[in-house]
């Protein structure tokens, strides 16, 4: 009863609410160029993970969703670079570039059973790594050329702080939308039992496609938010393990298909890697990637549903022993 | 292309491609058995080439011995990890968890590599890896050749022990029929850990004897997973001799391509043939 009410009377309720307002005030308390920069590449990578979450709800871990982030910074990058094209507009048709290729090429993997879909979506940023490097797009930086909102550049990092946070709260928003609407509820079924949504006539294939679809144009949105941050295009950081593994972390810790899930999950690491980083980068390289993989293997083992759902169960629990 | 350069393509397309079906064989065995596709199997071949690069640079020891060394000493690491980490979810029916644990070993395993051994390229330098046999217009590269050697005898042997031996034969009646096996007296935990040992010590042997021509870095073993598993679906999963058969075909695609395409696109082949395999015929690998 209690989740109901949260989803269609109030968009948000007072704990998100709270965390929301929290977020807002950081940078008038803390004005820190490393903190913010820290909460910026979470609330990025919270949207990039976003993607493969939402996908999640199909019963699959993609780990595709590297191909379409680097093709939403790969084609926001060319776009600016050769065609003088605003950022802006450049996020919006990398979006949809990765879209298309989700949906020509990740749509045969669609039908496959979840491991080898696994595989079969890992060979997408291996192969967009090899044409990048052919293509000579090896590191690429993006020039400086002054403040200016219409090229998304900005010295300060407090701009990036705000378009980062308002781009993931519409995330959010539109995770929750989502989850409630038709197609939301018809993944929800498939998520619980995919052969009982097949007998009760949801068209299992077009609705994971859609998911697909959906997915990669958030994760290619977040890819080029990530390249403007960055200004620096590499195949390693957009297509490379690390990007994939990050994501499919950030999403299993969060908890798989749940509007906060890949949020939560990207507070909490985002943070701690860079932390972890920031301390040992100097001594040894690849601390934090260690720290990740340890934390992927405990969780995967102690809370397999994620942070987020437990969290909710325990809530629930409790109130049902004071209504009791 | 002239007749003398595609032999010599072919030549050291199988020699290598033996090579590789060696590597794909403990990912065969592991599947086979344990139902679990292991993602840190190309980084326990990792660990296999680094084992071999410490024995030659510290004890001088030919990469030819240290074979036999890194094989004894990763049957007992492939247990231990069954024992400490695959044995928590190895018997849970949903297969994600499986598959992101062996995806979360994968990355500490890479990274801890990182960590301790840099990022730098590591070679083992020995007389015959320079050197070849000159059979008329075609050189044989001498490593690989004894790489090629090794692989064949490794398999032969497997291939024995598993048609053969007490535990090979228990092994294959976990694999017939699980709940028939346990009714027998089979320890299925302890065949587990077993098959699990000797797949992890089949990657990392597969290493000692890929570091006699190949470089070693952190990341060497993301390469040589997507060979793996290809190299294994082509033979069929579970099948020894298969996943061999396999190697030597993702070899010679490999070298033949690269003949035509530049350095940058050499595996694009590769990953496409894995892709679409993967799409056009999924229970090869999966079924």
């Amino acid at each position: 009863m209690v989740k109901v009410k949260l989803f269609t009377s109030k968009v948000f309720n007072k704990y998100e609410l709270i965390l929301i307002a929290v977020l807002f005030c950081i940078p008038f308390i803390f004005a820190n160029e490393f903190f913010l920069s820290m909460l910026v590449f979470a609330f990025i990578w919270a949207i990039a993970a976003g993607g493969p979450n939402l996908f999640s709800c199909t019963g699959n871990i993609s780990l595709g969703h590297a191909a379409y982030f680097g093709i939403g910074a790969w084609v926001s990058l060319v776009l600016y670079i050769n065609y003088n094209i605003s950022p802006w507009l450049g996020m919006i048709v990398g979006g949809i570039a990765a879209t298309v290729f989700a949906a020509i090429f990740g749509y045969p993997t669609l039908k496959l059973n979840p491991v080898a879909l696994t595989f079969a979506t890992l060979t997408f940023p291996l192969i967009l790594t090899s044409i990048a490097q052919f293509l000579n797009y090896i590191e690429v930086p993006i020039p400086f050329i002054g403040d200016s909102l219409q090229n998304f550049q900005f010295t300060s990092k407090v701009p990036y702080y705000f378009i980062s946070l308002i781009f993931m709260i519409i995330y959010v928003l539109f995770m929750k939308r989502l989850s409630t609407s038709r197609i939301g509820l018809f993944l929800k079924a498939i998520k619980e039992n995919e052969e009982g949504a097949k007998a009760a006539g949801v068209n299992v294939l077009m609705y994971k496609w859609i998911a697909l679809v959906i997915s990669a144009f958030i994760t290619g949105v977040a890819g080029a938010i990530y390249l403007q941050f960055l200004a620096l295009f590499t195949p390693e950081i957009f297509f490379g393990f690390n990007t994939v593994a990050t994501m499919t972390l950030i999403s299993v810790v969060g908890g798989l298909s749940t509007p906060w899930g890949s949020v939560v999950g990207s507070l909490i690491l985002t943070p701690l890697g860079h932390s972890v980083e920031f301390l040992t980068g100097e001594v040894v390289h690849g601390a934090h990637l260690v720290l990740y993989g340890l934390i992927l293997m405990v969780v995967v083992v102690l809370i397999p549903e994620g942070l987020v759902a437990r969290v909710q169960t325990v809530y629930k629990n409790k109130q049902r022993l004071r209504s009791a | 292309m002239e007749f003398d350069v595609f032999t010599q393509v072919i030549v050291t397309g199988l020699l290598v491609g033996g090579v590789y079906g060696l590597i794909s064989m403990g990912l065969s065995i592991i599947y086979g058995v344990l139902r679990v596709i292991n993602f840190a199997q190309g980084d326990f071949m990792m660990l296999g080439m680094y084992a071999a690069f410490f024995i030659f640079s510290i004890f001088h020891f030919d990469p030819i011995i240290s074979v036999i060394l890194v094989f004894a000493l990763f049957m007992v690491v492939g247990a231990s990890v069954y024992r400490i980490i695959m044995h928590q979810v190895i018997f849970q029916k949903n297969k994600t968890s499986q598959l992101l644990m062996t995806f979360g070993l994968s990355f500490v395993i890479q990274n801890l590599a990182l960590v301790f051994f840099g990022p730098t390229f590591k070679n083992i330098v020995t007389p015959y890896r320079r050197s070849s046999f000159n059979l008329g217009p075609i050189n044989i590269n001498q490593a690989q050749a004894i790489g090629f050697l090794i692989a064949v005898i490794l398999v032969i042997l497997f291939w024995l022990f598993f048609s053969r031996s007490n535990i090979g034969i228990a092994i294959r009646a976990v694999v017939d029929d699980k709940d028939v096996a346990v009714t027998l007296g089979i320890n299925v935990n302890r065949i587990y850990m077993i098959a699990f040992g000797i797949g992890i010590s089949l990657a990392a042997a597969s290493g000692a004897t890929l570091i006699m021509y190949y470089p070693v870095f952190p990341t060497v073993g993301r390469i040589f997973q997507i060979i793996m598993f290809l190299a294994v679906m082509l033979g069929g999963l579970g099948s020894i001799l298969g996943s061999f058969f396999g190697g030597l075909v993702v070899g010679l695609v490999q070298f033949i391509s690269s003949v035509f395409l530049p350095s940058y696109l050499e595996f694009l082949p590769v990953y496409l043939f894995f892709f679409f395999a993967l799409v056009l015929r999924p229970e090869g690998l999966f079924g």
